[in-house]
Order: C-alpha cells, then sequence, then structure tokens
C-alpha cells in the first residue's frame, strides 16, 4: 500500500477561499465518479492557499484534474518528490546592474535577471493560522459561509512580517529544475547590499530582499499560504503551544518550498507545449499562475480562461456567477457594520502570592518527600486521619463555610435593587438586560457569534477517567448590557459566569467546520464548551466604577509615529541630511522632535466630546475581593436566589452531618486512647 | 457517655452557626441601611446637577419669554427653596415643586417657536430632561432599597435582629399628594 502511494501521483489544487454555486454539483459528481467523500472533498476545494486533493494513479488523477479545470479549479498533477536541495542561510547580498550575488553560509549564489524564481514568504511562529483563524471566524458570523477572501496578498505579508518571517527562493533552470535555494531571516543577513531599499526595520528589509529578487527575476512566484495550505508533511505548528514548533516549522517549510517548485516545475512543462499556441501558459509579464492566483481567485489566468471556455458553456457561467458574488460580497462588506477583532489574552503571570492552602500543601509535601514517606504511610495517615476524625472535621469545616458563603451570596442578590443603566451610580450594581458583543467574538468549537464561552479540554487519564488538561476562556473580552434605557460595558474578568448552553465535542469536529489544517482527530479528547450567546438575557451584580480612558498618551503617539516613520522609506530621507544614506543619532533626534510636535497637534486636536454618563462607567470585579461578581443565565432573580438557598442548605446539613461524624470519631478515638 | 458528648457538640456547632448566621443578618441590615443613605446621596449628586442647569436655561428663556415672567419666576423660586431646606422633608418638597414649576416652564416654551428652535435652549433642554429621567430612575432605586430594608425589617428570623439591635423603619420618596390627581386638559374651540 504505502509502495503504492509512493509511485502514486499526486493532485494539487488551488483551494477558493469562498462557496460558490457550481460547488454542490461538482461535489455531487465527484462523489458519483470517484467515490469521494462530500465533505472532505468539500474542505479540499474550499479555504485558503493549496490542497492536497486526491493521491491515486496518473489516470484517476488526470480524470480528476479535467473535471476540476472544467469547474474553473487551478490544478496541479504531480509526482511527489523529496528534497534534494536545501536551503542555504543568507548573509550578505551584492546587488549589481545585471545580477544579484547572494552570500550564504556555504556558498555563493547568483541570481540572473530574467531567471525563473520561485518563493515562499512564510511565518515560522504559525501566527499567520491563528490570525487567519480569528479573522475567519469573525466573518463567518457576520457575513455567514458566503464571506470574501479575508485577506488580500498584501495582508497577509503584512500579517507574516509582524510574526517570525522568513523567505525561502528557489533558483530555477528552464526545465524547472532547482538549481539553488537560499533562506533570509529577519535581521540574519547584512541589508548593506539593498542600498536605498534598507531600512530600520529588519522585517521589512526582508520584505526588500523579497521585492528585489521579484524584480530581477524574469519569472517569479512568491507564495505566502504556508500554514494556511493543508499538505500532511507540511503542517504547521503555533510557537505559543510549543517550544520546538520554529524548528518544526522550518522543516515543513522546506517541503512546502520544494512542493512549490514541483508546481512550478509542472507549470513549465505545460507551458511548453502551449508556446506555440495563441494562448500562452505563463504570460509575458513574468507573473506565473500561481502567482495570479494568489493575488486573487477571481482573476483567472488568461490560459485558464482558454481551457474553462473551449470545455463548454458551463465554464462561462461559472465565471458570471463568480463576479456576481463578488459584486454581492464587496456589497455585503461594505454594509456590514463589522466588529473590531477580539483583544488578544493578557500574559499570564506567575502568582507571586501563595494562599496558605497552597503553602501548607507545599510545606507537606516538602517534607514528606524528604523523609522518603511511601504511599502506605499516606494510606495509613488517612486511615488515621478518618478514625481520630480530622478528615470529616476539615470536611465540616469546608462545607459549613460553603454553606455560608451562599447564604451570603443569597442575601447580596436580594438586598441589591435593580439599577437601570441609563441613570446608573457607581458603587455595587445589579442589572437585568441582554447581552451585545462590542468585539466580534466567536465560540472556538461551535462558532457561534456569543458575549462569552470557556473552553475545556479534556483528555482520557490512565483509569480511562476524562482529566482536565487546559482550559481556556474568553473573559479579557468585554461585553455590553442593554436593558433598555441604555448600554453598559461589562468587563467579564473575575466574575462567576454561569452559562445554560454546554456543548460537547471533539477536536475532529471543530477541524471538519473550519477546514483542515493539519490537525487529526483524537478519540482521546474531549472539548466542553460553555457558552453565553448574543441577545441573551442575563443577570449582572457587580461592581460599576469609571471605565478606563483609552485616550492614547503623548509618549505612545510620539512612539507609533517613530515606528510609522521607520517603515516609510520616503519620509526617511528627509532627515538624511548630509545625504549619506544614513540617519545618524543628530538626525534621528531631529526626526524624533518632529513626530513629538505631529504627536501634539494631534492630541491637541482630539477634543473629548462629553460623553454619555453611562459610556463612561463600566460594571467589573469590584477592588475588594469579598465583593461579589456575577454573570448568570437566569431567567428571574428569584430563580438565582432558590438556587442559592438550595446550595446552602444541602451544604450547611452535609457540614453538620460531617460534624456529627467527627465528633463520633473524635470521641471513639479519645476512648481507645484511654483504653489502650 | 459518647452520645452524650456527640449531642453537646452537635450543639455547640449549631449555636456556632446560629451565631454566625445573625451575624450575616446583622451586616446585611447595616449594609440595607448604607445602600439607602447612598442612593439617597446619589439622587441628591443629579439635583444638584440640575440645580446649577436651571439658570442657565433661565437666562436662555428671558430672552424669548418677556410675558411669561411669573412661569419663570415659579422656577426662581423653586430653585431658592431647594437652596434654604434644612430637613430631608423639606427639602424633598422643595424639589418636587422644583420638578413641576420645571414641567410647567417647558409646557410654556411649546408657544415659542424660536425658543424651541434655540440651540441653546435645545442643549439644556435635552440636558435637563436627561437629569429629570435619571433622578426619577434613582427615586426609584432609593424607594426599592428603602423597601428591601423595610421587608427585612419584618421578617423572621431578621426581626429578631432588628428588635435587637433597634433597626428603625424608613420613609419611601413620596410625592405630593395634589400630584396624583388627574391631569386636567382643556381643549380650546376653534
Amino acid at each position: 500500500m504505502s509502495a503504492l502511494l509512493h509511485t502514486a501521483d499526486q493532485l494539487i489544487v488551488r483551494r477558493r477561499p469562498t462557496f460558490h454555486e457550481g460547488l454542490s454539483p461538482l461535489l455531487q459528481t465527484l462523489r458519483l465518479e470517484f467515490g469521494l467523500d462530500k465533505v472532505s472533498v468539500r474542505q479540499r476545494l474550499q479555504g485558503p492557499g493549496l490542497a492536497l486533493f486526491l493521491q491515486s494513479d496518473k489516470q484517476t488523477v488526470a480524470r480528476a484534474k479535467l473535471l476540476l479545470e472544467e469547474h474553473g479549479y487551478c490544478c496541479w498533477q504531480i509526482e511527489r518528490q523529496q528534497p534534494t536541495v536545501s536551503t542555504d542561510m543568507l548573509r550578505s547580498l551584492d546587488v549589481h546592474g545585471d545580477r544579484i550575488d547572494f552570500i550564504c553560509k556555504t556558498q555563493h549564489v547568483c541570481l540572473e535577471r530574467g531567471a525563473s524564481v520561485v518563493g515562499v514568504l512564510a511565518d515560522l511562529s504559525g501566527g499567520v493560522v491563528d490570525k487567519y483563524l480569528k479573522r475567519l471566524l469573525a466573518q463567518s458570523a457576520y457575513r455567514g459561509a458566503h464571506s470574501a477572501d479575508v485577506y488580500t496578498r498584501e495582508q497577509k505579508i503584512q500579517v507574516i512580517l509582524q510574526g517570525q518571517p522568513v523567505f525561502d527562493f528557489y533558483l530555477l533552470d528552464a526545465l524547472g529544475n532547482v538549481q539553488n535555494a537560499v533562506q533570509a531571516m529577519a535581521g540574519r543577513f547584512d541589508v548593506d547590499g539593498l542600498g536605498k531599499r534598507a531600512s530600520l526595520s529588519s522585517r521589512q528589509n526582508l520584505k526588500a530582499l523579497m521585492e528585489l529578487v521579484e524584480d530581477y527575476a524574469g519569472t517569479a512566484s512568491i507564495d505566502c499560504d504556508f500554514g494556511l495550505s493543508s499538505f500532511p508533511d507540511c503542517q504547521v505548528e503555533i510557537a505559543s503551544e510549543n517550544a520546538l514548533a520554529a524548528v518544526n516549522n522550518l522543516a515543513s517549510l522546506s517541503c512546502y518550498g520544494w512542493l512549490m517548485t514541483q508546481l512550478r516545475g509542472a507549470e513549465l512543462m505545460a507551458a511548453k507545449p502551449c508556446a506555440n499556441s495563441t494562448a500562452p501558459c505563463v504570460p509575458e509579464n513574468g507573473i506565473s499562475i500561481l502567482e495570479q492566483l494568489s493575488q486573487g481567485d477571481n482573476a483567472q489566468p488568461d490560459c485558464l480562461t482558454g481551457v474553462v471556455s473551449d470545455t463548454g458553456r458551463e465554464g462561462v457561467s461559472i465565471d458570471e456567477e463568480q463576479g456576481d458574488f463578488a459584486a454581492r460580497h464587496e456589497a455585503q462588506s461594505q454594509q456590514s457594520n463589522e466588529l473590531p477583532p477580539p483583544p488578544d489574552p493578557p500574559q499570564k503571570r506567575k502568582a507571586t502570592r501563595l494562599s496558605l492552602v497552597t503553602l501548607g500543601g507545599l510545606v507537606a509535601g516538602a517534607s514528606m518527600t524528604a523523609a522518603g514517606i511511601s504511599d502506605d504511610l499516606l494510606s495509613l495517615l488517612a486511615k488515621q486521619g478518618m478514625a481520630a476524625g480530622v478528615i470529616p472535621g476539615i470536611a465540616a469545616a469546608f462545607l459549613i463555610w460553603g454553606g455560608f458563603h451562599y447564604v451570603r451570596l443569597k442575601r447580596q442578590v436580594e438586598n441589591t435593587p435593580t439599577s437601570k443603566v441609563r441613570s446608573l451610580a457607581l458603587g455595587m450594581v445589579e442589572i437585568h438586560g441582554r447581552a451585545r458583543r462590542m468585539y466580534a467574538l466567536v465560540s472556538p468549537m461551535s462558532q457561534s457569534a456569543c458575549v462569552w464561552y470557556r473552553l475545556r479540554k479534556y483528555r482520557k487519564g490512565r483509569k480511562k477517567k476524562w482529566r482536565l488538561i487546559q482550559q481556556i476562556d474568553s473573559s479579557h473580552v468585554a461585553f455590553r448590557l442593554d436593558d433598555g434605557t441604555g448600554r453598559i460595558v461589562v468587563d467579564p474578568s473575575g466574575a462567576t459566569v454561569k452559562a445554560k448552553t454546554q456543548l460537547t465535542g471533539y477536536p475532529d469536529q471543530f477541524m471538519k467546520v473550519l477546514g483542515t489544517f493539519g490537525r487529526t482527530a483524537d478519540p482521546e479528547e474531549k472539548w466542553i464548551e460553555d457558552l453565553i450567546y448574543e441577545g441573551t438575557a442575563l443577570y449582572v451584580l457587580g461592581f460599576a466604577q469609571p471605565a478606563s480612558t483609552k485616550r492614547k498618551s503623548l509618549k505612545e503617539r510620539t512612539a507609533h509615529r517613530l515606528r510609522q516613520l521607520k517603515l516609510d522609506h520616503r519620509a526617511l530621507p528627509r532627515y538624511d541630511t548630509d545625504q549619506n544614506g544614513h540617519i545618524d543619532a543628530t538626525e534621528w533626534q531631529s526626526a524624533r522632535r518632529d513626530a513629538e510636535q505631529e504627536a501634539l497637534r494631534e492630541q491637541l486636536a482630539e477634543q473629548p466630546s462629553r460623553p454619555v454618563q453611562q459610556e463612561g462607567v463600566m460594571i467589573a470585579k469590584g477592588r475588594e475581593r469579598s465583593l461579589p461578581f456575577i454573570i448568570t443565565e437566569a431567567t428571574s432573580e428569584a430563580d438565582l436566589t432558590r438556587k442559592y438557598r438550595l446550595f446552602s442548605i444541602s451544604l450547611l446539613a452535609a457540614g453538620l452531618v460531617a460534624t456529627v461524624l467527627a465528633v463520633f470519631k473524635f470521641l471513639q478515638f479519645l476512648d481507645s486512647t484511654q483504653f489502650n | 457517655m459518647i452520645t452524650g458528648w456527640v449531642i453537646l457538640g452537635t450543639l455547640g456547632v449549631v449555636l456556632i452557626g446560629l451565631v454566625v448566621y445573625l451575624i450575616l443578618i446583622y451586616n446585611g441590615f447595616i449594609a440595607l441601611r448604607n445602600n439607602i443613605d447612598r442612593n439617597w446621596s446619589n439622587i441628591d449628586v443629579l439635583l444638584k446637577q440640575r440645580y446649577d442647569e436651571l439658570p442657565k436655561l433661565i437666562k436662555v428663556c428671558e430672552g424669548y419669554m418677556q410675558h411669561e415672567q411669573k412661569t419663570l419666576e415659579a422656577v426662581v423660586k423653586a430653585r431658592s427653596l431647594v437652596n434654604q431646606a434644612r430637613t430631608d422633608e423639606q427639602n424633598m418638597q422643595a424639589q418636587n415643586l422644583l420638578t413641576d414649576t420645571l414641567k410647567s416652564l417647558f409646557m410654556v416654551v411649546e408657544r415659542y417657536p424660536n425658543l424651541k428652535a434655540d440651540r441653546s435652549f435645545q442643549q439644556l433642554g435635552y440636558r435637563i430632561t436627561e437629569i429629570e429621567d435619571q433622578i426619577a430612575d434613582r427615586r426609584e432605586l432609593f424607594n426599592e432599597s428603602v423597601n428591601l430594608y423595610n421587608i427585612r425589617l419584618e421578617q423572621f428570623p431578621d426581626i429578631i435582629v432588628a428588635r435587637g439591635f433597634h433597626f428603625t423603619k424608613r420613609k419611601l420618596w413620596q410625592i405630593d399628594p395634589d400630584h396624583r390627581q388627574d391631569v386636567k386638559v382643556a381643549w380650546q374651540n376653534g
């Protein structure tokens, strides 16, 4: 079987980011002719970048390729090979009129003007996948399944440059064979060779290098879909989840880059017979099909349009439909009132303040380890503790404490009158209202528009019991509460949130909906998602306090302007008074002064308008830890207090039983000790 | 012997529980009483805002309403009564009077289209109406907190603590009995 797969041909397809009406009949045909499952085929045809569509014998792959091309897809039939040329790290470069000399770690590579180049601009941190996903979810929630592509090529490049960018490029000969491969990392090469293109930003220098390579190459195809494309051996790991992600991603990148050269080779081979025809496959402007399609799926290359129009009227109708869709999406995007993406979660700081219980546990654990106390001794201690009534006593204390906690909570809820948002005063308040989103928050598993979610990941442990391994929530994302008289911001961080909706799912279920991002189903893992949908009626008991002002300080504004200046190739030479191509300290000081002046002007120009009362107030956790902060989906306050009463009575009753047991055991223990 | 000690121990724990419960009730009363005071003060904050806005409104109106001096004087007089009020009772009455005179003023303004079109008047009118709405909401909130407190005073077992620590009833915000009557609207013929 594996031998067959090694010799089999692969069909690579460039996916379309959006749904199109021709997709359903195509899925039906693929199911009937090739027996392919509709769901998985849909994943391979819809989404960002490229995807491995089929792996089979030459004839089957060729038939499938023809069918997909008839439906306007761009495909490549290749025999997959392992990389034979490895990338060499770029150290510096020397630019001449007719060529660029790349001085790499082990060799010198020369790019002649007009050569064929395949490049991949990638983010090793895997952040592009994460950001793409967030944007996709936000768009799906607002514009539905028919949303347009989430990123333009320029936006993709910007996102990649914000991460851990790397630019791999391969020099090809006329037959499409790889001659040399170079890898450039931001800040790892001497930028003097870039001349006027060089800037103070290492990431922008990498971009400048990419543009330089594009300028010199006769045919350049730069791909930015690493991570977004779906290939089994080119998966991207997210740096925040795995410390070795960057190393693994580099290996994936070399596989991906090699695949791109193969696709380019296939294009060149296909171009040969076309060369004599009237419709050349490789356009004269030097940008390949790969490149053209990555710039926008509605831009069909000439040769593809030819193929489509030759196949009959269906092809033409697909093009027209696509045009309609594009126009509709554009109109939709203009009409829709987009919410900003949710803010990133705050960096978790290690808790420096240890509670007494934790400290006691740590001390006990350390002393037991030091003393070499075994499991048997622990069980003996537990038995003795039970016999002496210590364990029931501790349990009773906790139960009674819990019971009184709920009594206090119940009385707090009952004693707080319901305020109206319009006339909200600072202090402890209680509000009933409907939840409204402030940000385009979408739950990670069910992709529902929500104001709050909590996702718990469970994994089967040793005894096949589910064990909580990770928990994420959206407590850092504020939302609004609308009670009919006004809207107020609620910051749910630190709140006790009770959501009624709870969904259970599995990792593969999530991936099936979103498209394949290189992960596989894991039956050992279970996800539980609690969420509060947008529009849900909520009860909030919290502390109303002045909302923090979001106005930027003068220092922040100046820093922002300086950052912008660093990226602006046209503005920077203005400060290069001695015309030596470098901005020295004095020149930079002058730039800083200008930036400060501009920032000051901007700040003065921003006259804060008188805010509506509730805009200056938010509900959040009070400064005192004892103050409750509750967000709950309750139909009425009475329901909530009834629940608290039930909890408190149950806990107090259990506490009483535990007390009786503890006293009884203790007296028995005393008795037996005296007898002995 | 053991049973006796068990009963005694359990009774001891129950007693401690009761004491803790009574402390919770006492603290609840204190919190409620302070909530009432806070809600009262929160109304005062808005009343002060309304008080400060009034001279501006009267100044704008004077230019247009030469024939409505009585109405304007009534507003000014009501405002001064608020200033002179010494007790909560007097203050409440003065505030009610001021609310009424303001209502009359806004009714009279209907006869002056030029004044209604004045931008300053529109802004002040909007501001004062907004404050009036907020005052009404906060009075409701005040009354709700007083009501919660008064209910607790009469409930068992809270009544034991209330009697023991001399917690007394609080008064609700009440309007002038005259204002409970229906508004008479006279339609002019022709």
